[in-house]
C-alpha cells in the first residue's frame, strides 16, 4: 500500500479525485487531505506520504510554495492542474506527471502507474528545473527514458534529430539520448531563442552552428552536417548569423 | 601588331585612291554626259555632289556648264553665285575666276549684257601675270559682248590688245576671229571682215563650234551683204541654214533677218516677207518660251510658298497637339495624384479599422482567456459533484453555470451591453465561485436607485477580471471568511463601480510566478479599451486600486469609472 497525501483546496475536486482513485487502484491507501499550503507542509513533517497529489492554486499559496518549504522532497508527485499553459511547460521541462482538470480516468491511471514504477532519482533536480522555468532561470530540460531520468544541460545539448516517433538528444561530450516522444514535444519546451527548428527532423543548439553551407546544410563545431530545409533556410541564416 | 598597322594602312589608302578614283571618273563622265546632250541627267547626278561638302571643282564647272547648255539660267546663275560665294570665303582664287567666267558666260546668253560685262570686268582684277591666257580668253568675251552692247570703239580698243600667241595658246581662234569679223564688219572694214571670217571658218570645227560656225556664217553673209554681193551672201546664208539650226534659235533670228535684206534688195519681195513671216514667228516662239519659263518661275516661287506654309501650317498643328499633350499629361498626372491621396487615405484609415479591429479582436480574446481557468475549474467541481452522487447541487451548479456562460457569449459579441446583463453575469459568477468553496465568501451587489439599469450600457468583462482576482488571490491567503461587496452608483454624471473586498491587500507580494502577468497585462489592455470607448461616449474612464490598510482596515478598494452610454 502507498501512503497517499491529497492537497487540494476544492472539497468536491478532492473528494471526486478520490473516488476515482478508489476505482483505478487498491494500492493506493489515502493518509491525509490538505487544503492549503501550511496544512500540508505541518502533515508532511509528521507523516511520511509516498505520493502526493498537488493542486497549483491552494489556500496560502500554490502546490510549489508548498514544496519549497519542504526542501527536500521525499516523495513522489502528481500535479493536478487546470488551464495554466506556462504551469504544464514548467513540468513537462521537468518530466514531472500531472493530470488536467476535469480528471480523465485514463490520465490518471498512466501517471499513478508510472509513479509506482519508475525510482525517484532526481526528484529534486525535477522540481528545480520546473521550479526554475517558472521563475525564468531554467537551463536544463529533465528527459525521461526508459532507465530513469536524464538531466541535460541547454548549454551542452548540440541538437535533437527526429527519428520516427523518438528523439534523439545529441550532446557536446558525445552523448547520446533516444526519448520516446516526438521532436514536437521539444520544441515547444526548449527556449525558442536557444534552438532552432532548422529542419523537419531537427532542432539545433544555435550556439554550436559553425558555419552555413550554400547546399543548405549547417555544419557544428564538433562536424556535424545537419539538413536546412527550403521553407527555413532564410529564417535560419537571420537568426543564426544576423541580418541578411 | 605591325602586321594589323599594314593593314590598315593599306586599307585606308585605298580607300583614299578610290574616292580620288572616283572623283576622277565623276568628271570624266560628265564630261561626255555635255557631249552627248544629257544635260538633264548630268545634272540629276552632279547635283547632290555639288550640294554636299564632297564636291570638287569639276562638279560645278560640269554642272552650270549642263544648265548653261540647257538653257536654264536661273539655275546656272544661281550656282555660279554659290560657287563664287564660296570659293571667295575661302579665298580659293582660281575658282573665284572660274565661277565669275561662268557668271560672264550665263548672264551674256540671259540676254543681261550689262550683268555680264561687269562680271568680266571684275574677273579681270584677279588675273596675275602668269594668268595671261585666260586673261585673254576673257578679253576676247568681254570684247564681244561690248561690241553687241554696241561699244565697237571700246571692242576694237580690247581686241587690238591682245596678243595672237594668247589667242593660239588658249585655242579660242574661233571665237576670237568671229568676233573680230564683226567687229570690222561693223566699223566698215569689210577686207578685214573677210579675212577674220575665213580664219574663224578654218578654227570651228570641233563639237561647241557648230553655234559659232552658224554665226560666223551669217556675219560673213552680212558682210557680203554690206559689200552687195548678194550672191556670195546668200551661198553663206544657206550654208548657215544647212547646219542644224534647231541647236540656239538666236542665230535664225540674224540668219532669217538677212535672207530678208537679201531677197529685199534683189527685189524678190515674195521671198523676203516669208522670211519677215518666219522672223515673226521665231519671235513669237521666243516670246511665249520666255513667257512659259516665267510662268514656270512662278509656278515654281508658288509651290515654294505653298510649301512653306504647309509647314506652317503643320507646325502650328504640332504645336496645338503638343499643347494639348501637354494639357493631356498634366490632368494625368494630376489624376494619378489624386488617385494616390485617395488611396493613401483609404488605406490609412483602413489602418485605423484595423488597429480598432485588432483592439476589438484583443478585447475578445481577453474574454476568453478570463473563463478558462475557471471554466476547467467549475468543471472539475460539477465532476466532483457527481462522483460524490451529489446530484442536486451538480445540477444546481450546472444550471448556473450554463447561464453564466451564455450570458458571458452573448456579452462578449457585442461592444457594449446592457449594466444589468453584466451585473446578472457577475452575480453568477460569483455564486459559481461560492459554491465551489462551500460558501467561503459572501458578497453583496448594490445599484444605486438613480441608475436607470436598463438604459445604461457598458463595455463587457470590464468589472469581472476585478471580482475574480478577489478570489482567486485575495481571499487565497487569509483564514477569514472573505467579503465582497459591489457598489455601482453615479457622480458628477460618472458612473462609478466600486469594489471592496476584506482580502490580502495590494500590499501584499503574490508570487509573479504562479500568477504572472496575465492580470496586469489584462488591466492594461482593459483600461485602453475603457480609454477609447470613454472617448467615443464622451465620458471620462479612470481607475484606481487602493489597499484597504490606508483606512485601517484590510483588503482593496477597486474604484472604476467607466465609460457608458444611455440606450
Amino acid at each position: 500500500m502507498i501512503k497517499t497525501l491529497i492537497v487540494e483546496d476544492e472539497t468536491f475536486i478532492r473528494e471526486g479525485l478520490k473516488s476515482l482513485l478508489n476505482n483505478i487502484t487498491s494500492e493506493l491507501n489515502i493518509i491525509g487531505e490538505c487544503e492549503s499550503v501550511n496544512d500540508a507542509v505541518k502533515f508532511c513533517r509528521n507523516e511520511m506520504p509516498e505520493l502526493v497529489f498537488l493542486d497549483i492554486n491552494l489556500k496560502g499559496g500554490t502546490g510549489f510554495d508548498f514544496l519549497n518549504e519542504l526542501g527536500d522532497v521525499p516523495f513522489k508527485v502528481i500535479f493536478i492542474t487546470s488551464y495554466e499553459e506556462h504551469v504544464l511547460r514548467a513540468l513537462r521541462l521537468g518530466a514531472i506527471d500531472y493530470v488536467l482538470k476535469p480528471v480523465n480516468v485514463e490520465e490518471l491511471n498512466e501517471a499513478v502507474q508510472r509513479a509506482m514504477l519508475i525510482s525517484q532519482i532526481n526528484n529534486n533536480e525535477r522540481l528545480e528545473v520546473a521550479k526554475n522555468q517558472l521563475i525564468g532561470k531554467n537551463n536544463r530540460i529533465i528527459l525521461r527514458m526508459s532507465e530513469g531520468h536524464q538531466i541535460v544541460n541547454f548549454d551542452r545539448l548540440m541538437y535533437c534529430k527526429a527519428d520516427g516517433g523518438y528523439t534523439t538528444f545529441f550532446c557536446d561530450d558525445d552523448r547520446s539520448f533516444i526519448v520516446s516522444k516526438p521532436l514536437k514535444e521539444f520544441t515547444s519546451q526548449l527556449p525558442e531563442d536557444i534552438f532552432l527548428r532548422v529542419h523537419q527532423s531537427y532542432l539545433v543548439n544555435a550556439a554550436f552552428v559553425d558555419r552555413y553551407d550554400k547546399s543548405r546544410y549547417l555544419f557544428l563545431k564538433k562536424g556535424q552536417k545537419i539538413p536546412v530545409s527550403v521553407r527555413k533556410k532564410v529564417s535560419v541564416i537571420s537568426r543564426i548569423f544576423g541580418g541578411k | 601588331m605591325n602586321r594589323t598597322v599594314l593593314i590598315i594602312f593599306l586599307f585606308v589608302t585605298h580607300f583614299i585612291f578610290a574616292q580620288k578614283n572616283n572623283d576622277e571618273f565623276r568628271a570624266e563622265a560628265s564630261k561626255e554626259l555635255l557631249m552627248r546632250g544629257e544635260y538633264d541627267l548630268a545634272i540629276q547626278w552632279l547635283e547632290p555632289y555639288v550640294n554636299s561638302d564632297n564636291y570638287t571643282r569639276f562638279d560645278y564647272s560640269y554642272l552650270i556648264a549642263a544648265y548653261l547648255l540647257k538653257e536654264d539660267y536661273v539655275n546656272g546663275l544661281a550656282y555660279s553665285n554659290k560657287w563664287l560665294n564660296i570659293s571667295l570665303s575661302i579665298a580659293d582664287t582660281v575658282n573665284v575666276i572660274n565661277a565669275l567666267n561662268y557668271k560672264t558666260d550665263i548672264l551674256y546668253f540671259s540676254g543681261d549684257i550689262e550683268g555680264s560685262i561687269e562680271a568680266a570686268e571684275v574677273v579681270l582684277q584677279y588675273y596675275t601675270p602668269k594668268d595671261s591666257v585666260r586673261e585673254t580668253v576673257t578679253n576676247i568675251r568681254l570684247g564681244g559682248i561690248q561690241r553687241q552692247n554696241g561699244n565697237v570703239e571700246l571692242a576694237y580698243t580690247i581686241y587690238s590688245k591682245i596678243d595672237l600667241e594668247n589667242v593660239i595658246l588658249a585655242g579660242s581662234e574661233a571665237e576670237y576671229f568671229g568676233n573680230s569679223l564683226n567687229i570690222y564688219r561693223d566699223l566698215g572694214m569689210v577686207d578685214s571682215a573677210i579675212y577674220c571670217s575665213n580664219e574663224a571658218l578654218k578654227y570651228s570645227s570641233t563639237f561647241d563650234e557648230e553655234f559659232t560656225k552658224v554665226s560666223q556664217y551669217n556675219a560673213i553673209a552680212a558682210i557680203y551683204i554690206d559689200a552687195e554681193d548678194y550672191g556670195a551672201a546668200m551661198e553663206y546664208l544657206d550654208s548657215a541654214i544647212a547646219m542644224s539650226l534647231d541647236k540656239n534659235r538666236r542665230n535664225y533670228e540674224f540668219v532669217y533677218e538677212n535672207y530678208a535684206v537679201v531677197y529685199n534688195k534683189l527685189g524678190m519681195i515674195d521671198s523676203a516677207l516669208v522670211y519677215v513671216h518666219k522672223l515673226k514667228d521665231l519671235y513669237q516662239h521666243i516670246f511665249m518660251e520666255k513667257m512659259e519659263l516665267d510662268l514656270k518661275d512662278l509656278k515654281n516661287q508658288y509651290d515654294l510658298e505653298l510649301k512653306f506654309k504647309t509647314e506652317i501650317i503643320k507646325k502650328e498643328e504640332d504645336l496645338e497637339k503638343s499643347k494639348l499633350q501637354l494639357l493631356l499629361s498634366v490632368i494625368i498626372i494630376l489624376l494619378i495624384i489624386l488617385i494616390a491621396a485617395v488611396m493613401i487615405l483609404f488605406l490609412r484609415n483602413k489602418n485605423l479599422k484595423t488597429s480598432r479591429d485588432n483592439l476589438l479582436i484583443n478585447q475578445q480574446l481577453l474574454r476568453t482567456q478570463i473563463t478558462p481557468h475557471f471554466l476547467f475549474n467549475s468543471l472539475a467541481t460539477i465532476q466532483g459533484m457527481i462522483l460524490q452522487e451529489e446530484s442536486s447541487k451538480a445540477s444546481n451548479f450546472l444550471s448556473k453555470f450554463s447561464r453564466l456562460v451564455r450570458l458571458v457569449l452573448n456579452n462578449s459579441r457585442d461592444r457594449v451591453v446592457s449594466l444589468s446583463d453584466e451585473l446578472e453575469a457577475i452575480k453568477y459568477y460569483l455564486e459559481l465561485q461560492n459554491a465551489r468553496f462551500e460558501k467561503s465568501f459572501s458578497f453583496s451587489i448594490r445599484l444605486d436607485k438613480n441608475i436607470e439599469d436598463k438604459e445604461v450600457l457598458i463595455p463587457p468583462m470590464i468589472i469581472q477580471p476585478f471580482v475574480e482576482n478577489c478570489i482567486e488571490h485575495g481571499f487565497k491567503k487569509v483564514d477569514r471568511k472573505g467579503e465582497i461587496d459591489i457598489h455601482v452608483y453615479f457622480e458628477n454624471d460618472s458612473l462609478i463601480c466600486k469594489i471592496t473586498d476584506n482580502g490580502v491587500g495590494t500590499d501584499a507580494v503574490i508570487p509573479e510566478a504562479i500568477v504572472p502577468k496575465k492580470e496586469s497585462l489584462s488591466t492594461k489592455i482593459n483600461m485602453e479599451r475603457m480609454k477609447l470607448l470613454a472617448k467615443e461616449f464622451k465620458t471620462t474612464a479612470s481607475l484606481e486600486i487602493v489597499d484597504r490598510s490606508k483606512y485601517d482596515a484590510q483588503g482593496t478598494i477597486v474604484t472604476i469609472e467607466i465609460p457608458y452610454k444611455y440606450d
